[in-house]
Protein backbone atom coordinates (compact mmCIF):
# COMPACT_ATOMS: atom_id res chain seq x y z
CA UNK A 1 0.00 0.00 0.00
CA UNK A 2 3.00 2.23 1.12
CA UNK A 3 4.52 1.71 -2.47
CA UNK A 4 1.46 2.79 -4.33
CA UNK A 5 0.96 6.32 -2.45
CA UNK A 6 4.83 6.75 -3.17
CA UNK A 7 4.21 5.90 -6.75
CA UNK A 8 1.19 7.57 -6.71
CA UNK A 9 3.20 11.03 -5.31
CA UNK A 10 6.29 10.40 -7.45
CA UNK A 11 3.84 10.62 -10.94
CA UNK A 12 2.30 13.55 -9.35
CA UNK A 13 5.46 15.40 -8.85
CA UNK A 14 6.38 14.34 -12.39
CA UNK A 15 3.48 16.36 -13.54
CA UNK A 16 4.71 19.33 -11.25
CA UNK A 17 7.45 19.95 -12.71
CA UNK A 18 6.56 19.93 -16.17
CA UNK A 19 5.21 23.10 -15.37
CA UNK A 20 6.39 25.62 -12.73
CA UNK A 21 3.61 26.48 -10.35
CA UNK A 22 4.79 30.70 -10.69
CA UNK A 23 4.71 29.84 -14.62
CA UNK A 24 0.66 28.68 -14.57
CA UNK A 25 -0.14 31.47 -11.66
CA UNK A 26 1.55 34.08 -13.84
CA UNK A 27 -0.61 33.46 -16.65
CA UNK A 28 -3.66 33.18 -15.08
CA UNK A 29 -4.08 29.78 -16.60
CA UNK A 30 -6.94 28.41 -15.21
CA UNK A 31 -6.83 24.73 -16.93
CA UNK A 32 -5.07 22.85 -19.10
CA UNK A 33 -5.72 20.04 -21.36
CA UNK A 34 -2.87 17.68 -23.08
CA UNK A 35 -3.28 15.29 -25.89
CA UNK A 36 -0.88 12.95 -25.92
CA UNK A 37 0.06 10.63 -28.63
CA UNK A 38 3.23 8.51 -28.80
CA UNK A 39 3.88 6.63 -32.24
CA UNK A 40 6.50 4.41 -30.60
CA UNK A 41 3.20 3.24 -28.78
CA UNK A 42 0.03 1.35 -29.34
CA UNK A 43 -2.69 3.76 -31.04
CA UNK A 44 -4.63 2.75 -28.02
CA UNK A 45 -2.28 3.96 -25.50
CA UNK A 46 -2.84 8.06 -26.72
CA UNK A 47 -3.77 9.94 -23.67
CA UNK A 48 -6.21 13.02 -22.75
CA UNK A 49 -4.75 14.55 -19.32
CA UNK A 50 -7.07 17.37 -18.07
CA UNK A 51 -5.53 19.73 -15.35
CA UNK A 52 -6.87 22.17 -12.85
CA UNK A 53 -5.18 24.98 -10.98
CA UNK A 54 -5.62 27.57 -8.37
CA UNK A 55 -5.28 31.23 -8.73
CA UNK A 56 -1.65 30.22 -7.37
CA UNK A 57 -0.61 27.71 -9.72
CA UNK A 58 -1.68 24.64 -7.62
CA UNK A 59 -2.90 21.23 -9.62
CA UNK A 60 -6.29 20.87 -8.02
CA UNK A 61 -7.54 18.21 -10.11
CA UNK A 62 -6.04 15.76 -12.40
CA UNK A 63 -7.82 13.55 -14.47
CA UNK A 64 -6.27 11.14 -17.08
CA UNK A 65 -8.67 9.42 -19.98
CA UNK A 66 -7.83 6.71 -22.28
CA UNK A 67 -8.54 7.05 -25.62
CA UNK A 68 -12.13 5.47 -25.25
CA UNK A 69 -12.61 7.95 -22.62
CA UNK A 70 -12.46 5.94 -19.49
CA UNK A 71 -10.76 7.34 -16.66
CA UNK A 72 -7.40 6.24 -15.73
CA UNK A 73 -6.76 8.84 -13.17
CA UNK A 74 -7.84 11.10 -11.14
CA UNK A 75 -6.61 12.88 -8.26
CA UNK A 76 -7.45 16.09 -6.27
CA UNK A 77 -5.05 18.57 -4.66
CA UNK A 78 -5.76 20.75 -1.65
CA UNK A 79 -3.39 22.96 -0.33
CA UNK A 80 -1.95 25.62 2.61
CA UNK A 81 -1.44 29.28 2.45
CA UNK A 82 2.40 28.68 1.82
CA UNK A 83 1.17 26.68 -1.23
CA UNK A 84 2.10 23.17 0.67
CA UNK A 85 0.01 19.83 -0.59
CA UNK A 86 -2.30 19.28 2.89
CA UNK A 87 -4.40 16.81 0.83
CA UNK A 88 -4.34 14.10 -1.64
CA UNK A 89 -7.28 11.96 -3.00
CA UNK A 90 -7.50 9.48 -5.49
CA UNK A 91 -10.48 8.60 -6.97
CA UNK A 92 -11.86 5.90 -9.19
CA UNK A 93 -13.63 6.19 -12.42
CA UNK A 94 -17.01 6.83 -10.69
CA UNK A 95 -15.82 9.73 -8.53
CA UNK A 96 -15.57 7.72 -5.72
CA UNK A 97 -12.34 7.16 -3.26
CA UNK A 98 -10.12 4.57 -3.71
CA UNK A 99 -7.44 6.41 -1.01
CA UNK A 100 -6.87 10.00 0.54
CA UNK A 101 -3.10 11.41 1.78
CA UNK A 102 -3.60 14.12 4.41
CA UNK A 103 -0.31 15.83 5.24
CA UNK A 104 0.31 18.22 8.48
CA UNK A 105 2.63 21.28 8.88
CA UNK A 106 3.03 23.59 11.62
CA UNK A 107 3.25 27.34 12.09
CA UNK A 108 6.79 27.27 10.56
CA UNK A 109 5.34 25.06 7.08
CA UNK A 110 7.61 22.07 8.60
CA UNK A 111 5.72 18.71 7.54
CA UNK A 112 5.09 17.18 11.20
CA UNK A 113 2.53 14.06 9.63
CA UNK A 114 0.85 11.82 6.95
CA UNK A 115 -1.94 10.33 7.60
CA UNK A 116 -3.02 7.61 4.23
CA UNK A 117 -6.58 6.72 4.41
CA UNK A 118 -7.91 4.06 2.63
CA UNK A 119 -10.95 3.70 0.66
CA UNK A 120 -13.77 3.88 3.43
CA UNK A 121 -12.03 6.78 5.16
CA UNK A 122 -10.47 4.36 7.78
CA UNK A 123 -6.32 4.73 8.68
CA UNK A 124 -4.38 2.95 6.80
CA UNK A 125 -0.74 4.44 7.63
CA UNK A 126 0.71 7.81 9.45
CA UNK A 127 3.89 9.18 9.16
CA UNK A 128 5.38 11.26 12.19
CA UNK A 129 8.18 13.83 11.60
CA UNK A 130 10.82 15.30 14.33
CA UNK A 131 13.17 17.66 14.26
CA UNK A 132 15.71 19.05 16.24
CA UNK A 133 15.78 22.44 17.39
CA UNK A 134 17.55 23.68 14.23
CA UNK A 135 14.88 22.32 12.28
CA UNK A 136 16.47 19.69 11.36
CA UNK A 137 14.15 16.36 10.63
CA UNK A 138 15.71 13.86 12.98
CA UNK A 139 13.42 11.16 13.08
CA UNK A 140 9.96 9.29 10.84
CA UNK A 141 8.25 7.60 12.33
CA UNK A 142 6.00 4.67 10.60
CA UNK A 143 2.63 3.45 12.18
CA UNK A 144 0.00 1.22 11.17
CA UNK A 145 -3.26 2.25 11.40
CA UNK A 146 -4.09 1.15 14.52
CA UNK A 147 -1.04 2.74 15.88
CA UNK A 148 1.59 0.36 16.40
CA UNK A 149 4.88 1.63 15.12
CA UNK A 150 6.54 -0.19 12.03
CA UNK A 151 9.50 1.41 11.11
CA UNK A 152 11.45 4.50 12.21
CA UNK A 153 13.80 6.44 10.09
CA UNK A 154 16.58 8.27 12.11
CA UNK A 155 18.85 11.23 10.81
CA UNK A 156 22.20 12.55 11.68
CA UNK A 157 23.93 15.76 10.73
CA UNK A 158 27.69 16.82 11.04
CA UNK A 159 28.23 20.65 11.87
CA UNK A 160 27.32 21.96 8.34
CA UNK A 161 24.03 20.54 8.54
CA UNK A 162 24.44 17.73 5.74
CA UNK A 163 22.69 14.55 6.45
CA UNK A 164 25.72 12.18 8.16
CA UNK A 165 23.50 8.76 8.71
CA UNK A 166 20.04 7.56 7.71
CA UNK A 167 19.07 4.76 10.19
CA UNK A 168 16.04 2.48 9.73
CA UNK A 169 14.92 0.21 12.39
CA UNK A 170 12.14 -1.59 12.60
CA UNK A 171 9.40 -2.51 15.14
CA UNK A 172 11.45 -4.29 17.65
CA UNK A 173 13.73 -1.70 17.29
CA UNK A 174 16.58 -3.59 15.36
CA UNK A 175 18.60 -1.87 12.48
CA UNK A 176 17.42 -3.43 9.11
CA UNK A 177 19.15 -0.62 7.13
CA UNK A 178 21.93 2.42 7.46
CA UNK A 179 23.63 4.64 5.39
CA UNK A 180 26.69 6.50 6.47
CA UNK A 181 27.48 9.56 4.14
CA UNK A 182 31.25 11.00 4.73
CA UNK A 183 32.26 14.13 2.64
CA UNK A 184 35.30 15.76 2.24
CA UNK A 185 35.44 19.42 2.39
CA UNK B 1 37.39 39.38 -6.97
CA UNK B 2 34.85 40.07 -4.82
CA UNK B 3 36.74 39.56 -1.56
CA UNK B 4 39.87 42.17 -3.36
CA UNK B 5 36.54 44.84 -3.96
CA UNK B 6 35.62 44.51 -0.28
CA UNK B 7 39.45 45.08 0.92
CA UNK B 8 39.66 47.73 -1.65
CA UNK B 9 36.66 49.17 -0.09
CA UNK B 10 38.03 49.16 3.39
CA UNK B 11 41.06 51.05 2.49
CA UNK B 12 39.32 53.89 0.63
CA UNK B 13 36.41 54.31 3.16
CA UNK B 14 39.03 55.27 6.04
CA UNK B 15 40.69 57.92 3.86
CA UNK B 16 37.19 59.25 2.23
CA UNK B 17 35.10 58.87 5.53
CA UNK B 18 36.68 59.63 8.31
CA UNK B 19 38.19 62.60 7.93
CA UNK B 20 37.34 64.77 10.94
CA UNK B 21 38.79 61.31 13.03
CA UNK B 22 42.27 60.68 14.10
CA UNK B 23 41.98 57.20 16.07
CA UNK B 24 41.03 53.68 14.85
CA UNK B 25 37.67 52.56 16.72
CA UNK B 26 36.81 49.15 16.82
CA UNK B 27 34.16 47.00 18.29
CA UNK B 28 33.95 43.20 18.92
CA UNK B 29 31.37 41.32 19.87
CA UNK B 30 30.88 37.51 21.00
CA UNK B 31 26.98 36.63 20.56
CA UNK B 32 26.08 33.31 22.52
CA UNK B 33 22.52 32.02 21.32
CA UNK B 34 21.03 28.45 22.52
CA UNK B 35 18.36 27.30 20.95
CA UNK B 36 15.56 26.10 23.21
CA UNK B 37 13.39 24.65 21.01
CA UNK B 38 12.57 25.66 17.27
CA UNK B 39 10.77 28.65 18.26
CA UNK B 40 12.45 30.01 21.45
CA UNK B 41 16.35 30.92 21.99
CA UNK B 42 17.97 32.52 24.63
CA UNK B 43 20.81 34.93 23.87
CA UNK B 44 23.86 36.35 25.35
CA UNK B 45 26.32 39.09 24.07
CA UNK B 46 29.25 40.64 25.38
CA UNK B 47 30.68 43.38 23.73
CA UNK B 48 33.30 45.94 24.40
CA UNK B 49 34.29 49.04 22.01
CA UNK B 50 37.95 50.80 21.68
CA UNK B 51 38.63 53.95 20.60
CA UNK B 52 41.86 56.23 20.85
CA UNK B 53 43.81 53.26 18.69
CA UNK B 54 43.12 50.90 21.57
CA UNK B 55 44.01 53.04 24.23
CA UNK B 56 40.61 53.76 25.90
CA UNK B 57 37.23 51.82 26.20
CA UNK B 58 34.75 53.77 24.66
CA UNK B 59 32.35 51.21 26.59
CA UNK B 60 31.25 47.33 27.21
CA UNK B 61 27.96 45.95 27.67
CA UNK B 62 26.59 42.56 28.63
CA UNK B 63 23.07 41.46 26.99
CA UNK B 64 20.57 39.03 27.87
CA UNK B 65 17.31 38.43 26.30
CA UNK B 66 14.92 35.99 24.31
CA UNK B 67 14.12 35.48 21.36
CA UNK B 68 10.55 33.96 19.56
CA UNK B 69 10.04 32.71 15.71
CA UNK B 70 7.07 33.94 14.92
CA UNK B 71 7.16 32.27 11.51
CA UNK B 72 9.82 31.54 9.08
CA UNK B 73 9.91 35.32 8.33
CA UNK B 74 9.47 37.27 11.74
CA UNK B 75 10.95 37.15 14.86
CA UNK B 76 10.79 39.13 18.01
CA UNK B 77 13.17 39.31 20.89
CA UNK B 78 13.24 41.28 24.12
CA UNK B 79 16.65 42.00 25.72
CA UNK B 80 18.01 43.86 28.78
CA UNK B 81 21.56 45.64 28.46
CA UNK B 82 23.85 46.81 30.83
CA UNK B 83 26.38 49.09 29.69
CA UNK B 84 29.82 50.17 31.43
CA UNK B 85 30.09 53.61 29.54
CA UNK B 86 32.60 56.65 29.33
CA UNK B 87 31.03 60.02 30.29
CA UNK B 88 31.86 63.45 29.20
CA UNK B 89 34.35 63.28 32.51
CA UNK B 90 36.09 60.67 31.60
CA UNK B 91 34.35 58.61 33.91
CA UNK B 92 32.75 55.29 33.50
CA UNK B 93 29.13 55.02 34.44
CA UNK B 94 26.49 52.00 34.48
CA UNK B 95 23.88 52.05 32.68
CA UNK B 96 20.93 50.06 31.72
CA UNK B 97 19.33 49.43 28.23
CA UNK B 98 15.73 47.91 27.53
CA UNK B 99 14.87 46.85 23.61
CA UNK B 100 12.35 44.77 22.15
CA UNK B 101 13.23 44.34 18.63
CA UNK B 102 11.07 42.81 15.82
CA UNK B 103 12.45 41.60 12.72
CA UNK B 104 11.59 40.20 9.09
CA UNK B 105 14.22 38.75 6.90
CA UNK B 106 12.87 36.84 3.38
CA UNK B 107 15.19 34.48 1.41
CA UNK B 108 15.14 35.04 -2.63
CA UNK B 109 17.63 32.46 -4.11
CA UNK B 110 21.02 33.80 -2.56
CA UNK B 111 20.00 37.12 -1.83
CA UNK B 112 18.61 38.06 1.39
CA UNK B 113 16.66 40.74 2.48
CA UNK B 114 15.96 41.75 6.21
CA UNK B 115 14.67 44.43 8.23
CA UNK B 116 14.77 45.44 11.95
CA UNK B 117 12.75 47.20 13.56
CA UNK B 118 14.22 48.36 17.58
CA UNK B 119 12.41 50.39 20.49
CA UNK B 120 14.65 51.03 22.99
CA UNK B 121 15.22 53.10 26.61
CA UNK B 122 18.43 53.90 27.55
CA UNK B 123 18.34 54.60 31.58
CA UNK B 124 20.59 56.99 32.92
CA UNK B 125 19.33 57.45 36.39
CA UNK B 126 21.15 59.54 38.73
CA UNK B 127 24.19 60.92 37.15
CA UNK B 128 27.12 63.47 38.78
CA UNK B 129 25.05 66.37 38.19
CA UNK B 130 21.44 65.35 39.13
CA UNK B 131 19.20 63.04 37.18
CA UNK B 132 18.61 62.78 33.74
CA UNK B 133 15.47 61.41 32.16
CA UNK B 134 15.92 57.94 30.50
CA UNK B 135 16.33 58.42 26.75
CA UNK B 136 14.03 56.43 24.00
CA UNK B 137 14.77 55.70 20.31
CA UNK B 138 13.47 54.04 17.76
CA UNK B 139 15.95 52.18 15.62
CA UNK B 140 15.00 51.01 11.94
CA UNK B 141 17.31 48.56 10.20
CA UNK B 142 17.78 47.44 6.17
CA UNK B 143 19.89 44.79 5.39
CA UNK B 144 20.96 43.06 2.23
CA UNK B 145 22.80 40.03 2.43
CA UNK B 146 24.20 37.65 -0.58
CA UNK B 147 25.56 34.25 -0.14
CA UNK B 148 28.00 33.20 -2.49
CA UNK B 149 28.62 30.05 -0.84
CA UNK B 150 27.77 28.50 2.44
CA UNK B 151 31.38 30.33 3.98
CA UNK B 152 31.01 33.49 2.40
CA UNK B 153 28.29 36.06 2.51
CA UNK B 154 28.97 39.71 1.74
CA UNK B 155 26.36 42.07 3.59
CA UNK B 156 25.32 46.03 3.90
CA UNK B 157 22.62 47.80 5.98
CA UNK B 158 21.82 51.12 6.78
CA UNK B 159 20.28 51.85 10.21
CA UNK B 160 18.73 55.09 11.18
CA UNK B 161 18.25 56.67 14.80
CA UNK B 162 15.01 58.45 15.59
CA UNK B 163 14.72 60.26 19.02
CA UNK B 164 11.05 59.68 20.52
CA UNK B 165 11.64 61.67 23.66
CA UNK B 166 14.69 63.95 23.03
CA UNK B 167 12.99 67.95 22.89
CA UNK B 168 16.22 69.43 21.25
CA UNK B 169 16.10 66.48 18.14
CA UNK B 170 13.07 66.78 16.68
CA UNK B 171 14.21 64.27 13.38
CA UNK B 172 16.50 61.25 13.07
CA UNK B 173 19.79 62.06 14.95
CA UNK B 174 22.36 59.25 13.43
CA UNK B 175 22.40 56.95 10.52
CA UNK B 176 25.08 53.96 10.24
CA UNK B 177 26.03 52.46 7.36
CA UNK B 178 27.62 48.80 7.37
CA UNK B 179 29.44 46.90 4.88
CA UNK B 180 30.96 43.72 5.26
CA UNK B 181 31.15 39.79 5.15
CA UNK B 182 30.19 36.97 7.23
CA UNK B 183 32.22 33.99 7.44
CA UNK B 184 30.46 30.83 8.13
CA UNK B 185 32.69 28.41 9.94
CA UNK B 186 30.09 25.51 10.27
CA UNK B 187 26.15 25.75 11.51
CA UNK B 188 27.46 26.40 15.40
CA UNK B 189 30.06 29.08 15.02
CA UNK B 190 30.67 32.30 12.28
CA UNK B 191 32.40 35.45 12.42
CA UNK B 192 31.37 39.41 10.59
CA UNK B 193 33.59 41.70 9.91
CA UNK B 194 32.32 44.82 8.52
CA UNK B 195 33.37 48.67 8.39
CA UNK B 196 30.72 50.72 9.71
CA UNK B 197 30.19 54.79 8.87
CA UNK B 198 28.21 56.66 11.77
CA UNK B 199 27.15 59.59 10.79
CA UNK B 200 25.25 61.47 13.54
CA UNK B 201 23.07 64.59 12.40
CA UNK B 202 20.33 67.36 13.64
CA UNK B 203 23.19 67.50 16.79
CA UNK B 204 25.50 69.40 17.79
CA UNK B 205 28.52 68.27 17.11
CA UNK B 206 27.29 65.93 13.85
CA UNK B 207 30.78 63.99 13.77
CA UNK B 208 31.29 61.35 11.15
CA UNK B 209 32.97 57.83 12.53
CA UNK B 210 34.15 55.11 11.26
CA UNK B 211 34.43 51.76 13.09
CA UNK B 212 35.85 48.57 12.08
CA UNK B 213 33.60 45.27 14.02
CA UNK B 214 33.61 41.89 14.35
CA UNK B 215 31.09 40.12 15.59
CA UNK B 216 31.54 36.59 16.75
CA UNK B 217 28.42 34.17 16.91
CA UNK B 218 28.02 30.86 18.65
CA UNK B 219 25.12 28.86 18.57
CA UNK B 220 23.79 25.97 19.70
Amino acid sequence: MRLFFLLLLTSFFHFAYTQSRTQIADRNIKSLVQQIHDERRNASQDKLIETRFDKKGNVVELIEYSQDKTVLKWEKHTYNKKNQETGTQILDAQGKQISRIETVFDKLGTKTLELFYLANDSLDEKNVFEYNAFSDKIAEINYDGKGIIKSKTIYAYDNKGLIKQKTILNADNKVIYSRIYTYEY
Amino acid sequence: MKKGLFILFFALSSSVFGQNQVDFRSMLSVNVQKKINRRVSATCIVAEFQTYDFQELGFAFVDAGFKYKLSNSFGINANYRYFLKKNLDNFYVNHPMLYVDLDYSKGIKRLTIGATSRLQGFYYGKIIDGYRNPSYYSRNRLNLKYRLNYYWQPFTEVEIFIPLNNPKRQSLDQIRYNLGFCYTFNDYLKVEIFERIQQQMNRAPSNTYLLTAMNWYVRF
